[in-house]
């Protein structure tokens, strides 16, 4: 009785840090006056907020670029998580603690040094102000977090399964399609997961490779937040939120339904 | 034909050697067990044979092919682990199918081995069952099915039994050599049990210190084993030690005549069996300081005049702690070898 009454009150403690700071964008992006000190607003209106998103292409086209950005960098952190990780978390060899290490560096060293690096070099290749240039300047933050998570599901996974695979006469694709990818889906998804919400959140890095060119969710959020329309910020924050979430689900749903299709498995 | 030849097999990790010029050959559908302590180098063996590591020296043959750079799934020899490595993610059925299907055989096929195998396991209700599900035993008859379900030449056991309960092992030993005796597989078993490997086995290899020791029939290898680390690792053996003078071993047994060139240390040995105990015949006097009763036999150990203790395991006759009595061995029984 004594675990359940406290279960119920961390699920409401949790449910208030979660919910509370949701309400209060909702009530804001509703109101058009809130002066202090007054506890409510003082003008609602659910009109000035629907045409704030209605018949807005700029914002449209920022949230396809946080969209399509952010899928890139997912697509390009996977391709280069899954092999490293595999090497790190099942292999040894000498110097592998240094190359864990090496690994995590763009996270330790402040993000604007590690941009204004990859900048020159962007602008050397021709990618700065392009989606790719963008997508690929996220991965090196996507990176240290994906592999990490990644790393850790391939040292549990290991690669017996894969080795009585091959002894049963399977071929490397045939291993790696019906035995690594399954076990290890659920870790890819957590990765998949953080590197698209770190890639849609980035604003210091789009706003340098992208050079203005490249307009995303959090570089047209911004600099309402600094002019403080806390009415429009609002707004655009749960557009953000809204997109996120929306984007996680159909991940989630697609693996979901990868696995009920390969290997029956109840929903 | 020889089913599994290794020749001159040598495997460094880290530049520590874990296999010393190994040379083995299995007939075709004999049943091999190789035994020797943990860290011997018996996995390793096994997992060169099936491609899982290469040997940093040495060839392996199967069916009489080279097969030392022929990559794993193209060997058809495959190995049962000790921990089953079920897929967890497929059913039983799609389990002991994998391999079947991989290999590109049509559906009903499949389903016709499947179904043979699961009737052979005596798990027909189970196809659609998760290895989360299952029971020990039924794992490993499961993880034996996959394997057997290809007709592989080769199937090699690493420890199968070893995380089983006693009833449970014995049971599984007897369904192991009927399957063997059914589809005349060539077959190497790892183990660490002498029981266990003398039970199953028509010859036994026994494995120390990365070397190869000796190979012979279970009971050749119980009753002679050729050096004085086999007779060792076999255990149930007394040991004394002596000196060899002129064309004798002397200990506490007195003389023997033995054929060993003079040195200042040899060893001599007998199985616990071998010692004879009475209470009137008998070289040596001792007495009775411990008595383990184990039902048809009791073990006593004796404690001699001179200080050593001997240990004897007899049928029929019983002692009691303390009871002074005559110890004898016959000097056929005793091996020696320099130490």
């Amino acid at each position: 009785m004594k675990g359940g009454k406290l279960t119920r009150l961390v699920m409401q403690c949790a449910l208030l840090v979660f919910a509370g700071p949701l309400l209060t964008l909702l009530v804001q992006a509703v109101s058009l006056r809130w002066p202090f000190p007054s506890l409510l607003p003082t003008v609602i209106s659910v009109r000035h907020a629907v045409n704030l998103l209605w018949d807005n292409p700029r914002l449209t086209e920022a949230v396809a670029s946080s969209l399509g950005i952010a899928f890139m960098t997912t697509i390009f952190t996977l391709l280069l998580a899954f092999p490293a990780a595999k090497a790190l978390g099942v292999y040894n060899f000498p110097g592998k603690e240094a190359v864990k290490l090496l690994a995590l560096l763009p996270i330790m060293v402040p993000t604007a040094t590690v941009t204004m690096g990859l900048h020159t070099g962007m602008i050397r290749m021709g990618l700065a102000g392009t989606f790719v240039g963008v997508a690929i300047v996220h991965t090196v933050f996507t990176l240290p977090y994906a592999l990490r998570i990644l790393m850790h599901v391939f040292e549990l996974v290991g690669d017996r399964h894969e080795q009585q695979a091959a002894m049963l006469g399977a071929s490397w694709g045939r291993v790696f399609y019906r035995i690594t990818l399954p076990l290890v889906i659920p870790g890819a998804l957590s990765a998949a997961t953080m590197s698209f919400i770190i890639s849609f959140s980035q604003y210091i890095t789009t706003f340098m490779i992208g050079g203005g060119r490249i307009i995303t969710l959090p570089l047209y959020l911004v600099p309402h937040v600094q002019g403080g329309e806390w009415h429009v910020a609002s707004v655009y924050s749960l557009v953000f939120v809204v997109a996120t979430l929306g984007a996680l689900t159909l991940m989630q749903y697609l693996v979901r339904r990868y696995y009920r299709e390969t290997y029956f498995l109840s929903p | 034909m020889a089913g599994i030849s290794v020749i001159g097999v040598t495997k460094f990790f880290q530049d520590k050697p874990t296999l010393t010029k190994i040379t083995l050959e299995v007939q075709n559908g004999e049943f091999m067990a190789l035994l020797g302590p943990s860290g011997s180098g018996k996995t390793t063996l096994l997992k060169i044979i099936a491609g899982l590591e290469v040997p940093s020296a040495g060839r392996v043959y199967i069916n009489g092919v080279d097969v030392t750079a022929v990559p794993t799934e193209r060997r058809q020899a495959i190995i049962v682990f000790q921990d089953h490595s079920l897929f967890p993610h497929m059913n039983v059925y799609e389990n002991i199918s994998f391999g079947l299907r991989a290999r590109g055989e049509s559906r009903q096929t499949v389903a016709e081995k499947v179904s043979a195998m699961l009737d052979i396991i005596q798990l027909p209700d189970k196809a659609q069952s998760y290895p989360q599900e299952l029971s020990g035993g039924e794992k490993q008859r499961v993880a034996l099915a996959r394997a057997c379900v290809l007709e592989p030449s080769v199937l090699l056991l690493d420890e199968p039994f070893s995380n089983l309960d006693i009833n449970l092992r014995h049971s599984m030993r007897e369904f192991v050599s009927e399957l063997h005796n059914r589809l005349k597989f060539t077959c190497i078993l790892v183990t660490h049990d002498k029981e266990e490997a003398f039970l199953m086995s028509n010859r036994v290899a026994v494995l120390l210190d990365n070397s190869l020791e000796q190979v012979a029939t279970p009971e050749y290898l119980y009753r002679s084993p050729q050096s004085l680390q086999v007779a060792t690792f076999l255990g149930e053996r007394n040991l004394f030690p002596g000196v060899v003078q002129g064309g004798y071993f002397r200990s506490v047994l007195g003389s023997i005549p033995c054929d060993l060139p003079d040195t200042a240390s040899a060893v001599a040995t007998c199985r616990f069996d071998q010692v004879l105990l009475s209470r009137t015949v008998g070289e040596l006097e001792g007495r009775i300081i411990q008595k383990a009763f184990a039902g048809r036999s009791t073990t006593y150990k004796i404690e001699l005049a001179q200080g050593t203790v001997v240990t004897a395991v007899c049928g029929q006759q019983q002692f009691a702690v303390g009871d002074v009595v005559r110890v004898g061995v016959n000097s056929g029984d005793l091996l020696i070898y320099p130490a």
